[in-house]
């Protein structure tokens, strides 16, 4: 077989296959189509149609069909063009509905979102004609008689005039309406790049602020009335502060006079009666010696309240002043509890002071002494015999604690905060009511506040109370001072 | 010699090619190369058929008949293409 022969037997064989294969593809396929499938397939066969009449011809069969072979080539390259361009026109036309399809839906979309929107939206060009109008907007433009066109109201040409000639606008404006009520609007106004009709348009967009206009200045109306209220209400607390100042200063000044005039005739009784009890003017009977004795006891009872009220009305007044030095805690506070025991031993308790530990802090040590003694005085004084009052000093990383802890009739938890008032003590139904002024506690919270310390409380009727000084070791000194000892 | 039906054909080609050129690139047909060619190999085979009756006859008529073996196995490549691409839409899966 010739290598004529032999491609035209593969000519053939493949222009055949390849029709029958086009002709077995589903038309309904969008990547085909009918037309292009039959028109591609009426191609292939006149291929075909070649071949077979040439392997007709060069096997010696026949020549009959080479009188036609001229006529399927010469129809083989307009139709090849046809199917190109058809092809091709379909297809576009295919995208030109699909991009009008989708051309539909934004613009429905787009038109819902105008019309939904609570802001009135325009075209406008600066003549004053509108273009574009959504449903807010057109109530707030003109419509001619024509009851077809819409004409801005003219406090919007401006506006619309100002965008088209420059950058976008962003005001707030009052303009008359059609009703001839004036209103107030937030406008936003840019000019259109792509106007319709070719000319200057701008895009508007604006909203009916009158209320909140109205709102905020009712607001700024009521903050300046506000003011003046306050003003004049500080003028008339300042006054009045002013007034209890004095009224104070006038009652401690009149409480530490009386309380010094008090003591005077005081130490002259409890001196006399000293002297008398140590039988100085002659021997007294039994008698006598007793009823010395109450006056006596009741005077130094007297003298040491009296002594509470000007150490309160000195604290309160502010006179106490602070004289810091460095002191050894622990043994400051031994200072002051060992003294004390003698007056626990008589009423039959047991003082236990537990301050070993070595603590050096920037202290008025005499304040502080007399913090821990009125709290172990007043310790001694609400336990019952056979108590125990214990002096203890806790030291942490923040602060160092003094406790007085002791075994007494504690104080019930409404009775609290109470007991740091002065002239205040808690009621006692098993006993009769201490002596003392109810100063101690007070002198100690106030003693504890010039200091700079916390004061608490923890305390079960019928267990025990304990009271806590809380003295800070954060400043830079008393953290030295620590590291010093240790 | 030459024959007129052939002068025509190759005429058309001369024409209308170009032409189907710049079409050929916005069409999206599946296997269009493959259809290309095989257009390319005919287009070839009518320059071949008007030169053989004026230069090597023989050689000549040998490659017209080769390049149309060769534009019906690219023909049958591009069948084959749109048939499965076909296939697959409508079904979801190659045949």
């Amino acid at each position: 077989m010739s290598i004529v022969s032999l491609s035209d037997s593969i000519a053939l064989l493949c222009f055949g296959l390849g029709l029958v294969l086009l002709l077995l593809a589903p038309a309904r396929a969008r990547s085909v189509g009918a037309s292009f499938k039959y028109s591609l397939a009426v191609a292939i066969a006149l291929l075909v149609f070649v071949s077979l009449s040439n392997v007709l011809e060069h096997a010696g069969i026949t020549t009959a069909l080479d009188a036609y072979e001229d006529y399927a080539e010469v129809l083989f390259v307009p139709l090849a063009a046809y199917i190109l361009f058809s092809r091709s026109t379909t297809e576009q036309l295919a995208a030109a509905e699909a991009a009008e399809e989708q051309t539909r839906r934004e613009h429905a979309l787009l038109m819902s979102v105008v019309d939904t929107a609570p802001a009135s939206i325009m075209v406008a060009d600066a003549e004053g004609n509108v273009w574009f109008a959504n449903d807010e907007a057109r109530r707030y433009v003109e419509q001619p008689s024509d009851g077809v066109s819409l004409v801005l109201v003219p406090g919007l040409r401006s506006v619309i005039a100002r965008a088209v000639e420059a950058a976008p606008v962003r005001i707030a404006r009052r303009w008359a309406m059609l009703d001839g009520a004036e209103r107030w609007f937030s406008i936003s106004a840019t000019r259109l790049m792509s106007s319709p009709g070719g000319g200057d348009h701008a895009v508007v967009a604006f909203q009916d602020v009158t209320e909140r206009v109205a709102a905020e200045a009712e607001l700024a109306q009521y903050r300046e009335e506000l003011e003046e209220q306050v003003d004049r209400r500080t003028s008339e607390l300042l006054e009045l502060n002013q007034q209890l100042t004095e009224v104070n200063e006038t009652g401690q000044r009149l409480l530490a006079n009386v309380s010094h005039e008090l003591r005077t005739p005081l130490n002259s009784i409890i001196g006399f009666t000293d002297l008398m009890l140590g039988e100085a003017p002659g021997p007294l009977n039994e008698e006598q010696r007793r009823q010395l004795g109450f006056v006596n006891a009741s005077g130094n009872q007297l003298l040491t309240i009296v002594e509470s009220v000007l150490e309160l009305s000195k604290v309160e007044a502010g006179r106490g002043a602070v004289s810091l030095s460095v002191a050894e805690l622990g043994e400051t506070i031994r200072d002051v509890v060992n003294p004390l025991g003698i007056i626990a031993e008589d009423r039959g308790l047991t003082l236990r002071c537990s301050c070993e530990t070595a603590l050096t802090v920037l202290a008025d040590v005499d304040k502080l002494g007399q913090i821990v003694r009125n709290l172990v005085t007043n310790a001694v004084k609400f336990t019952d015999p056979g108590g125990v009052v214990d002096v203890r000093l806790v030291t942490g990383v923040r602060e160092a604690l003094i406790q007085v802890v002791d075994t007494g009739i504690g104080i019930a938890p409404e009775d609290q905060k109470r007991v740091f008032d002065a002239f205040e003590q808690v009621d006692r139904t098993d006993r009769a009511r201490s002596p003392g002024a109810g100063l101690g506690l007070s002198i100690c919270r106030d003693l504890c506040g010039l200091l700079g310390y916390g004061l608490s409380l923890e305390s079960e009727p019928g267990v025990g109370s304990t009271f806590t000084v809380h003295v800070p070791l954060e400043s830079e000194t008393a953290t030295t001072l620590v590291g010093e000892t240790e | 010699m030459y024959q007129e039906s052939e002068i025509v054909d190759l005429l058309m080609v001369l024409f209308l090619t170009p032409i189907m050129v710049v079409t050929y690139r916005v069409v999206t047909v599946r296997g269009k190369r493959w259809f290309a060619a095989a257009y390319l190999m005919i287009a070839a085979g009518y320059v071949f058929t008007v030169l053989e009756g004026y230069v090597a006859p023989d050689a000549l008529n040998t490659l017209e008949h080769v390049t149309h073996a060769f534009a019906g196995a690219f023909c049958l490549a591009g069948a084959a293409s749109v048939f499965r691409a076909a296939h697959t839409e409508v079904e979801g899966a190659t045949p």
